[in-house]
């Protein structure tokens, strides 16, 4: 059974539909990335999942429990790390930890080594006595973490957790997010940086005007949408035959020349298994190989061929 | 309850932590009593005077008499000294607030008909140095005037009061106090300057304080604590009530604190009904949480809510005669309209120890504004801390 499903999903605002019956699964111990511009839905559709916000048709199971007839069974299942940073600055860090520990019905000797576990995780153990006032951006983003993950749920939601902050920190939470999968929790991971969607996540889902217009691992994505790898060899003299040579390959698409004669682009279906044959073409016909460079589709490419948006359109 | 009492304690945590909201909530109150209160206060406190009497003539007697008349005590705290040295450096060190030095020929001098004089030291209080001043002068023209009788009348003329030499009844105060205890002040009723002012400013700081529960609530939905609580799973309606009990917890303690310090630090009596007057506070607490919540339901924003809150505090607090006292003569039953006056007239009416049924009265009044305040706070509560409300 997956751990979370949604089932035909509605959010309607007066006539807009927001969410237009959105249907996928999450496996349990996926980090599943939620992809889309603003305004695609996405932040709705976690709000609903986490008990936010109210279905307008449809429901999403969570460990089988549904989000409109048992809301409390699923909120325990679920740690919400907020876009915003949804922490106290009056509070201590291990005081903000607490509080929500306690929330959640922890106490006595649990309470104190779960808080504990959660700010050693952040690596803010040592920080714990003080406030989020002297604490950095990326501090905070961590703080936020820890005050989601103490009672150990099932399943993380993280919105954004990175926005705003310095590398060191982003490479901490990224590597957070690892680790929580490692231990056997799913993620729900929302950026709108490719890169860390790319770098964590085993499966994505693209949202598009509240529609899931695309699901499933990167490789799988690339496929859907046609894309290639390209071979980029940059040489010191173009050969018409060892040209037509490697277009009649049947590993190669497709090869550009640049008006030079000198940059060959070269579009392949799978670049390990015919490397070795056009670098024996390029030898053959006595010609000097200065670079050579392998360029994958990337998300972005992806994402703006799905959609025909950048992420970051508005 | 345990979920709601740990969501209230944290908040009366993060306000411990705030110390504008303290000094808002709790030192400005006091300060404002203290500032009004003494400004329009007309009760004189008694003025310690160092006092040595060298004269042993004829006159001896009446002096002494005169600084032991009941009339005087109230408003004249006798220190013998030993010297005019002595009187002075007590002046000097603040021992006493003025000094009186009666030389030894000024009975002689007096009734020879010559100038004769008491030599007085003024003190660093000037409304000290003139209580002082008053009596000196009373006794100077009570004596010159037996001298005029004496020579209009010849040797036989006995004076009127011949206990103290003076002209003044005893009993009779020739210095004015401003209680209307004593049934002569129009403007504070029946309270001292100081009690009218712990009264008008302990309900418009607990208003104030009733609006902290409502900007709690919109700080909380506009930095993202509020969504982090609904992912909670618990009830919202708990975490929501835990953060209201939370600011009128802060309230209540507002008021011990202010009722405590003005009845110990600034003397003022507050009446024997301390349970009422909890009521009326709480009452008050409610009436402000409901109203601010329905302010804020409109006003969306902390800032908006905060500015148009403070105003029509600011406003009833006016009306209600909180900034210039008996301003209800000039306006009429408008007053009557703000939840201040209730509050306030129920607190008066129970330091004044009035009968059950005046102090009820506006209860009573207060009771029916707050539950109906109250439950237009609950109905918009929603609109405040809904999401997407």
């Amino acid at each position: 059974m997956s751990l979370v499903a949604f089932r035909e999903v509605v959010k309607k605002y007066d006539t807009a539909l927001t969410v237009n019956h959105l249907t996928f699964n999450i496996e349990a111990g996926e980090v599943f990335g939620l992809l889309g511009p603003n305004g695609a839905g996405k932040s709705t559709t976690i709000h609903m999942l986490s008990g936010l916000l109210e279905p307008s048709g449809g429901d999403i199971l969570v460990d089988g429990f549904s989000i409109r007839k048992q809301p409390l069974e699923v909120k325990k299942r679920i740690g919400l790390v907020p876009q915003e940073l949804a922490i106290y600055e009056a509070l201590t860090a291990r005081e903000n930890v607490t509080f929500f520990a306690k929330l959640y019905g922890l106490r006595g000797q649990l309470l104190r080594d779960r808080v504990d576990e959660a700010l050693r995780f952040v690596g803010l153990l040592d920080r714990a006595k003080d406030k989020p006032l002297t604490f950095s951006g990326g501090m905070k983003r961590r703080l936020n973490i820890a005050c989601a993950i103490m009672h150990r749920p099932k399943l993380i939601i993280m919105d954004e957790p990175t926005v705003g902050i310095d590398p060191q920190s982003r490479n901490h939470i990224l590597e957070s997010v690892r680790e929580l999968n490692r231990l056997g929790s799913t993620v729900i991971y929302t950026s709108h940086y490719m890169e860390e969607i790319e770098a964590i996540c085993s499966r994505i889902g693209i949202l598009d005007q509240g529609k899931l217009i695309a699901c499933g691992t990167k490789d799988e994505l690339k496929r859907q949408s046609g894309q290639a790898e390209k071979l980029i060899f940059e040489i010191d003299r173009a050969i018409e035959p060892a040209l037509l040579e490697m277009q009649e390959h049947p590993g190669v698409k497709h090869v550009d020349v640049d008006k030079n004669g000198t940059v060959l682009e070269i579009t392949v279906k799978e670049s390990s298994s015919i490397l070795q044959d056009l670098l024996f073409i390029v030898q053959k016909h006595g010609i000097n190989l200065r670079k050579l460079t392998r360029v994958e589709p990337n998300l972005e490419s992806l994402f703006l061929q799905m959609t025909g948006r950048t992420l970051r359109d508005e | 309850m345990r979920l709601w009492w740990t969501t209230a304690c944290y908040e009366l945590i993060k306000y411990s932590r705030m110390r504008s909201v303290l000094i808002i909530l709790i030192a400005l109150p006091l300060v404002l009593i203290l500032l009004l209160g003494s400004a329009f206060d007309t009760h004189i406190k008694p003025a310690k005077v160092a006092l040595h009497v060298a004269d042993r003539g004829q006159m001896r007697e009446s002096i002494d008499l005169f600084w032991k008349d009941e009339a005087i005590t109230p408003y004249i705290h006798v220190l013998v000294a030993d010297s005019e040295k002595e009187v002075q450096d007590w002046v000097s060190e603040g021992i006493a607030d003025y000094g009186i030095y009666v030389p030894e020929s000024f009975s002689e001098k007096l009734l020879a008909g010559e100038m004769a004089k008491w030599h007085t030291f003024s003190g660093r209080y000037g409304e000290k140095n003139m209580v002082a001043e008053a009596v000196v002068d009373r006794y100077m023209a009570n004596v010159n005037l037996n001298l005029a009788a004496v020579a209009t009348f010849g040797p036989n003329y006995k004076p009127v009061n011949e206990k103290s030499g003076s002209a003044m009844v005893s009993g009779e105060s020739f210095l004015t106090i401003g209680t209307l205890d004593a049934g002569d002040n129009q403007v504070f009723g029946k309270a001292t300057s100081m009690q009218y002012y712990s009264v008008a400013y302990l309900i418009m700081f607990l208003l104030y304080g009733g609006m902290s529960a409502a900007l709690a609530l919109l700080d909380q939905k506009e930095n993202g604590t509020l969504q982090r609580l609904y992912a909670i799973p618990v009830s919202f309606r708990i975490s929501v009530f835990g953060i209201i009990v939370g600011s009128v917890l802060l309230a209540a303690l507002q008021a011990i604190i202010i009722i405590a310090f003005t009845a110990s630090v600034y003397g003022v009596e507050w009446g024997r009904h301390f349970g009422w007057i909890m009521l009326i506070c709480l009452l008050t607490v409610a009436a402000g949480v409901g109203l601010a919540i329905t302010i804020a339901s409109f006003a969306g924003t902390s800032k908006t809510t905060q500015t148009l809150f403070s105003i029509l505090i600011f406003t009833m607090t006016f009306l209600s005669g909180g900034m210039i006292a008996g301003i209800e003569s000039m306006i009429g039953d408008v007053s009557k309209w703000t939840i201040n006056y209730w509050a306030n007239s129920g607190l008066r009416a129970i330091m004044s120890g009035n009968d059950s049924l005046a102090i009820w009265n506006n209860i009573g009044m207060l009771a029916l504004i707050s539950i109906i305040l109250t439950i237009i706070g609950i109905i918009r509560l929603p609109k405040v801390v809904k999401q997407h409300g």
